[in-house]
């Protein structure tokens, strides 16, 4: 009865070491997506909810001010890591969320920006809009299906070239 | 148009003008019309008069000539009845001759004075003259031969010279005067002249009445100019008493109103005379009369208003503390959206992670060696451990320490579970789980202890989320409460400086930097929520003078008994022309809509409550506000009041 019990605990075990394993790769994805807001607790809500819905196909960075993303960018384009999502807050201390993108936009054309805001500031988004081909904005408080279908979206237009990491 | 000009020029004129010209109007006329009746009536008399006149001269030389000629007429006959007596001729001829002369030189006279009457027309009428002309057509030329013929007989003067032929001739001549009919005539002459006469007496009678008629004319004349001008004296007399005693009356009636209090009345007298200037002084009283009414009633109007406002005080501070309030409320409630949504999105992560923790944990524990179990039991225990949250720069920096470790370890897949062990914020060194991670589907158990310390990690991100909130809803707390018991109580200062700073949160991080430079202060006797305001007034102003971009500076500090609170910001400054305003009512810089105008005033009105003292110092880039409070207000208090009964009694 145990023994049996022991095999099927052992099948289980197989059976889910094979479903973690089966469907991501054992290494860093060297695509990533980039959260830049102030608030601490906010990159870890985005993280885990982004990270939850596209396990490892993605490395997850995040930023706490628009000078902290260009030091993440720096380090991921050093490791050779394309970047191809950057959700960014608006308000932020120094540099502004909109400003930040357009300097990405113009740095980095083919990276898709999304707006995180609490404020909704019309001119700010028209801006980033314009200037940062901004892909979407999400008001605060977002809800997570949102921002889920946000950057779902964003990812499409790299789809043509997915599915890499397993012959990194 | 000149009716007009008349009534004018009346209406202009002064009351003492007014009736000297009333009187001289009636008197005028009377005077006027009298001598104008005199005048007319006295040429008429005259020409009556010299009208009778002429007639009684006339009548006076008829009668003379009709007398001389009878008496010529005897007396020739008395000399022709002599001839025979010479004795009585030269007597009887003399007399004749006496008469002739006489009658001769009367009908010269009488001649004369119709010749001289002739040119006169106006004292003869025309029937008498055409009665003198035939008059003297008649018996003219007869007279004329008469007196040639009588020139021609020889005198009979002395009687003894007398002679028959001197008779002879004499006879001759008075035939020849008989012949020139004379004596014959004058009877026809004597009747003419009676007629003539009664004509000349039609004249004079006519004269007469002439004369009354004048006189009665002149009567009629001066009674009616005298009833004219005394009707014109009248009338004006009324007139001139209605204008100067009917404005009178009318101000009289005024004046009555005013003394009892209706100071609107006003007198509708436009006249220059003395009534009119009355009239206008009464008006110029009676408007300053209302003026200082109204003025009064301004004055206690004021004063209301000013009690109205000392009662309201508390209502008015209180309200633009929610007027900044309002201004206030968009950021905090992204302040407050803001944790909501971490709250929302850490419970959706908690339970996905609880749910597949759940799938995974059971049958991993079942079937992980012992060894292993033991190693992934104390990784589990390490998440549990309460930690501070990590910065994603203190993230970054862990996951390339654990990164290198694992590398120099030479174990496989070391990005990928470095990634993770710093996700879980895995500070501790790595030799007790070195043996987990060495295991092939390290990645694979690592992961499942992430779903654990993913609801571990959540749930302290909810916690802090929740602080955040709070923290922010505690603020707005402080912030609004009103101070119903009105009793000081003892509280930190920089508390109250914190709860303004984290209202502003949402504006300080658009680009200002705070500096906090705190004593250690005791906490104050005051009124918390009213120096919360005080901060709130003077931070928001200087953030909104920096243009919200900029350093913020607060220091506090203890000084003799005295809290010091130094507020400095970069803005351009405040001019010094208007330094010495910006802490009266109303007195804003800012566009309409963007603020009370109450601020300062208000945050002055709280530190004078306080007994504190508020001080600027500002030039572009450097304005610094102080503000100076006792830290025993009640002992401040007792010093005023001794100050000021020892200033009394001095």
């Amino acid at each position: 009865m145990l023994f049996l019990l022991q095999i099927s605990g052992m099948l289980r075990l197989l059976y889910v070491l094979r479903n973690i394993t089966g469907n991501q790769c054992m290494a860093l994805s060297n695509k990533a997506i980039i959260c830049v807001d102030d608030e601490r607790t906010v990159l870890l809500g985005l993280r885990d909810q982004i990270s939850k819905h596209f396990g490892n196909q993605y490395r997850y960075a995040m930023a706490e001010s628009a000078n902290e993303a260009w030091e993440v960018i720096e380090e991921l384009n050093d490791d050779g890591v394309r970047i191809l999502i950057i959700v960014s807050d608006w308000l932020m201390p120094g540099v502004r969320g909109d400003e930040f993108l357009i300097q990405v936009h113009q740095q980095f054309p083919e990276i898709v920006t999304v707006l995180l805001t609490g404020h909704a500031d019309a001119a700010a988004i028209e801006r980033a809009r314009q200037y940062a081909n901004l892909h979407a904005y999400i008001a605060k408080p977002w809800s997570e299906e949102t921002l889920i279908e946000v950057i779902t979206t964003g990812l499409r237009k790299f789809d043509d070239e997915s599915g890499d990491c397993l012959h990194r | 148009m000149v009716n007009r000009r008349i009534k004018d020029w009346f209406h202009n004129l002064q009351v003492q003008q007014k009736i000297a010209l009333g009187y001289g109007l009636s008197l005028g006329i009377a005077i006027v019309g009298t001598a104008i009746g005199i005048l007319l009536t006295d040429q008429q008399q005259r020409w009556a008069e010299a009208l009778g006149r002429d007639a009684l001269e006339e009548l006076q030389l008829l009668t003379r000539l009709q007398v001389d000629a009878l008496e010529v007429s005897i007396h020739q006959d008395n000399v022709e009845e002599s001839l025979s007596d010479p004795e009585r001729l030269p007597l009887a001829y003399v007399e004749w001759r006496q008469d002739y002369n006489r009658y001769r030189q009367v009908w010269q006279e009488f001649k004369e004075t119709e010749n001289h009457t002739k040119g006169e027309e106006e004292v003869e009428s025309a029937e008498e003259l055409s009665a003198l002309e035939m008059f003297f057509e008649q018996y003219g030329n007869l007279q004329d031969k008469y007196f040639q013929t009588f020139d021609q007989l020889p005198p009979v003067l002395d009687p003894a010279a007398f002679t028959p032929d001197m008779g002879i001739r004499f006879k001759a001549a008075l035939d020849k005067l008989e012949q020139r009919a004379f004596s014959q005539q004058t009877h026809d002459l004597t009747h003419d002249l009676t007629n003539l006469t009664a004509l000349i007496r039609d004249e004079y009678e006519l004269a007469q009445v002439a004369i009354l008629n004048a006189s009665t004319l002149r009567l009629w004349l001066i009674s009616f100019t005298m009833v004219g001008s005394a009707a014109i004296a009248g009338l004006l007399s009324i007139l001139t008493a209605r204008a100067i005693a009917s404005p009178i009356r009318k101000l009289t009636l005024m004046t009555q109103q005013l003394a009892q209090g209706n100071v609107d009345v006003r007198i509708p007298m436009t006249g220059k005379d003395e009534v009119g200037r009355l009239g206008k002084a009464f008006n110029q009283m009676a408007e300053q009369l209302a003026e200082s009414g109204l003025l009064n009633q301004q004055i206690q109007q004021l004063h209301q208003t000013l009690g109205d406002l000392e009662k309201n005080q508390a209502k008015l501070i209180h309200a633009e503390k929610m007027s900044s309030l309002g201004q206030l409320v968009a950021g905090i409630a992204h302040e407050i959206n803001t944790p909501l949504g971490v709250i929302q999105a850490s419970i959706g992560n908690m339970t996905a992670a609880l749910k597949q923790s759940l799938r995974e944990l059971p049958p991993l524990l079942q079937t992980l060696p012992p060894a292993q179990l033991a190693d992934f039991l104390t990784l589990l225990a390490w998440t549990r451990q309460p930690q501070e949250l990590l910065s994603s720069r203190e993230e970054r920096q862990l996951k390339r320490r654990i990164q290198q470790t694992l590398i120099d370890l030479g174990l496989a897949n070391a990005d990928i579970l470095a990634e993770t062990l710093s996700r879980m914020s895995i500070m501790a060194p790595l030799d007790p789980i070195l043996p987990l991670l060495k295991t092939a589907n390290a990645p694979t158990l690592l992961e499942t202890a992430y779903q654990l310390a993913i609801i571990q990690n959540n749930s302290q991100n909810i916690h802090l989320a929740v602080g955040q909130a709070t923290r922010i809803v505690y603020a707005l707390k402080n912030y609004v409460r009103q101070d119903v018991m009105g009793v000081p109580i003892y509280a930190s200062i920089s508390d109250g400086i914190n709860t303004v700073l984290t209202l502003y949160q949402n504006q300080i991080k658009r680009g200002i930097k705070i500096e906090k430079k705190y004593a250690a202060l005791p906490p104050v006797l005051c009124h918390p929520e009213e120096l919360i305001q005080v901060w709130s007034n003077l931070i928001s102003n200087a953030i909104q003078a920096m243009n919200y971009r900029g350093n913020l500076t607060i220091t506090t500090a203890e000084q003799a008994q005295y809290v010091v609170v130094q507020i400095t910001d970069m803005g351009d400054g405040i001019p010094p022309e208007i330094q010495a305003r910006i802490f009266e009512p109303f007195f804003t810089t800012k566009a309409v809509g963007e603020g009370t105008g109450l601020g300062l005033s208000i945050v002055k009105n709280i530190v004078d409550k306080h007994h504190g003292k508020i001080e600027l110092e500002s030039i572009p880039g450097h304005t610094t506000f102080t503000v100076r409070l006792p830290l025993d207000p009640a002992s401040v208090e007792i010093a005023i009041a001794e100050k000021e009964s020892y200033q009394k009694l001095g």
